[in-house]
């Protein structure tokens, strides 16, 4: 597996600090079994495949991708929710990879996590208040008489009533509910939350309140987010620099500003066309490529460049014999493509001249 | 009411649906749940409806109903609901049974749970086909088979052979697509088509209903409660809030001169890939209200940035009555619209 470098600094200040969090060659592999009694290993999901990626003190960093893209996967990874199969994690310079839970303790403390489905995610036979408190427990770094103020302080300012504290879950709403897992994931004073798909459930409006909920509680506590999302537009809303991620590998990195205005990965390029804009007029005028088909089956992803199927772009054999590098391609701007985007036409180009060709019969490389 | 102004919808055709005044309610043990309250609206041959608002807003239960899945026996129903000149909502059982699918199809919202898991695909479009038609099973299953190429789905012989969790979801809603347009209907429901699905997917599935529409001649009505996925693919727009009807226009009246403090709401909360920059969202205050205790006046009071003291004690009516373009709000036409143009500033 060819190693990427890793991913440069965003644009900012030239002294920046040290990152904060540090993956690098990150990989987790499910393997597939057959057999009952004798489990026999038959193969194997490469759901995250090789992942470099720097987080700093601040920042926000987008994940984003298809469902399959191993996304989630990998934020279990950082959590150490689930181990790796490859690469290495350190926190801070502190290598934590094959740390045991007991070691892993203290560094909770400074990575929370928040999930995507607030209605899966909390214990139905608890009260908000054991919900939120139970870090506090947990890590016993609360007196037990103060837990209850320390909670329903936490509960304001995440924007509960202090008041249903003793409430259950199911008597909350959807954007209450993630309030709930918000505050949870704050109790204990993390540095880095890692937002696994937190407004993916909500209605519009709901989801605008969590997302501004999030950026003041940013602000207040100078917490560093990873934010897991399939949607761009939530993503632009809310991130610094943005990492793209196809099939368990790393598509493009880019700060925010320059990934929208000038995607190098054409795949990049197909997800912006692709998200729905609230205004018809720019919606008819705007060029959309359509990506055909699904994302392949990361049991046995595609040779060479994973994306060559889908793309418009591809040459063969080069994209689907090599495996291209992330390459920095602007400063801060990384890509994984043989073939990158030149231009904001270059990929309705492209799609055009794949169309002609297919018209023409000649599929280029077909096989 | 006098109905002197002329509609201006579609040509003046014949509404092929038209709903007046229908209030769905169901008791309960906390008290009666006013789902839907007072609502009309028209759907007229090969148009395409967005019907756009938040979770309980009684968007999707309007449309079961429409379709005969909620029954007198779940609710307390009434107005009308004509349908190619029949009020269904009188229509005995086995009668709205024998619409159901082959006049109207539904395309909901989870397709992970609402195909068969146990049958195979073929199978389960197969079956709607012979539940109307006297057709062979062969005839039947070859139908299937044509409809899975129609929309999109690669080997359809293959395909129809295979089982729900065979497929992708993507795939599946495609299915679910094919099984209620194989009876050819004249109205396509999709409530919530898209929502569980990644965003090329979801413009995949939008685009098919789309050529679909042209090509079966139906009239389509989309639920959804997000006015980015509308935009491109409505004709018409209607929103709802608390069970009742807010604001409904053309596409892009409703974007460019809404007249309801709600859909402003609605049009704020959404991060636009579009803007230069990025401001920070203005989401609607507070939550949806209790459909039980529905707020006294306009719904949406305690919730709106303008509210003034009439908000709180009368009803507003969707005004000017059955124009193209109504909105149920107390704020004179000239304050909307210089509230409305000063959103519009703001954001982009």
């Amino acid at each position: 597996m060819n190693s990427a470098p890793l991913s440069p600094p965003p644009a900012g200040p030239p002294e920046r600090p040290a990152p904060l969090l540090t993956i690098s060659g990150a990989k987790k592999y499910f393997p597939i079994t057959r057999g009952i009694v004798f489990q026999k290993k038959v193969g194997q999901v490469h759901a995250v495949d090789g992942i470099d990626l720097e987080v700093y003190p601040g920042e926000t960093v987008g994940l984003v991708g298809e469902t399959g893209c191993g996304k989630t996967t990998l934020a279990k990874v950082i959590i150490k929710l689930l181990p790796s199969s490859g690469g290495s994690l350190s926190f801070e310079g502190q290598d934590y990879t094959n740390y045991s839970r007991r070691q892993m303790r203290p560094l909770r403390r400074q990575m929370q996590m928040i999930f995507q489905d607030p209605y899966a995610s909390l214990n139905p036979r608890k009260s908000v208040g054991a919900i939120i408190g139970d870090p506090f427990r947990i890590h016993g770094i609360v007196p037990k008489g103060q837990i209850k103020a320390e909670v329903q302080q936490l509960m304001e300012l995440v924007g509960l009533n202090p008041e249903h504290y003793n409430r259950y879950a199911h008597e909350f709403s959807g954007g209450q509910r993630q309030r709930i897992g918000v505050a949870r994931a704050l109790a204990l004073k993390p540095r880095l939350i890692v937002c696994d798909e937190p407004v993916s459930a909500l209605d519009v409006s709901i989801q605008a309140q969590i997302l501004n909920l999030l950026e003041d509680l940013q602000a207040e506590f100078n917490l560093t987010y990873v934010f897991i999302a399939h949607d761009l537009s939530v993503v632009r809303h809310v991130s610094d620099r943005i990492v793209v991620m196809y099939l368990g590998k790393v598509a493009e990195v880019a700060p925010k500003a320059d990934l929208y205005r000038s995607p190098k990965h054409p795949y990049t390029g197909t997800l912006l066309s692709a998200v729905p804009i609230p205004d018809p007029d720019k919606a008819q005028t705007r060029q959309r490529v359509i990506l055909q088909g699904d994302v392949p089956s990361p049991i046995d992803p595609p040779s060479g460049c994973r994306f060559h199927p889908r793309c418009p772009k591809a040459q063969f054999p080069t994209c689907r014999e090599l495996l291209p590098e992330l390459l920095e391609l602007a400063p801060g701007h990384l890509a994984a493509c043989h073939f990158p985007l030149t231009g904001p036409d270059d990929l309705a180009a492209a799609v055009a001249a794949r169309a002609a060709a297919d018209a023409a019969g000649e599929l280029p490389g077909a096989g | 009411m006098s109905s002197l102004i002329p509609r201006p919808t579609v040509a003046n055709q014949e509404p092929l649906l038209d709903v007046r005044h229908l209030r769905v309610h169901f008791p309960t043990a906390d008290g009666l749940v006013k789902a839907v309250d007072d609502i009309s609206f028209q759907i007229h041959p090969g148009e395409t409806i967005g019907v756009v608002g938040e979770s309980g807003s009684g968007k999707s239960v309007s449309f079961l109903t429409v379709m005969g899945l909620i029954t007198a026996r779940q609710a307390r129903l009434e107005g009308k609901v004509i349908f190619k000149g029949r009020d269904l909502l009188q229509l005995p059982e086995d009668e709205t049974r024998r619409l159901r699918g082959k006049e109207m199809g539904m395309v909901f919202q989870d397709p992970m749970t609402s195909l068969h898991p146990m049958y195979r695909i073929g199978y389960q479009i197969a079956e709607a086909v012979r539940t109307h038609e006297r057709t062979s099973k062969k005839a039947a299953w070859a139908l299937a088979v044509e409809m899975l190429q129609r929309v999109g789905i690669p080997k359809p012989e293959e395909g129809a052979r295979r089982y729900p969790h065979e497929f992708s979801g993507g795939m599946r809603q495609r299915a679910m697509i094919a099984m209620a347009l194989v009876l050819n209907p004249d109205l396509l429901i999709a409530d919530e088509p898209t929502t569980a699905l990644d965003v090329t997917v979801q413009a995949q599935i939008l685009d098919l209903i789309d050529r679909l529409r042209k090509d079966f001649n139906a009239a389509v009505a989309i639920i959804t409660h997000d006015l980015g996925v509308v935009a491109e693919h409505c004709d018409r727009i209607q929103v709802m809030y608390a069970g009742k009807i807010v604001e409904t226009g053309q596409n892009r009246v409703i974007y460019y001169r809404s007249q309801h403090p709600y859909t402003w709401g609605l049009l704020q909360s959404i991060p636009r890939l579009d803007a230069e920059g990025t401001q920070r969202l203005h989401p609607i205050e507070g939550l949806p209200p209790s459909l039980i205790h529905v707020p006294s006046g306009c719904p949406f009071h305690p919730r709106c940035p303008y509210t003034m003291d009439v908000c709180r004690r009368e009803v507003p009516l969707p005004l000017p009555p059955l124009a193209a373009h109504t909105s149920a709000c107390h704020l004179s036409a000239e304050e909307k619209d210089r509230i409305f143009s000063e959103i519009i500033r703001v954001r982009t």
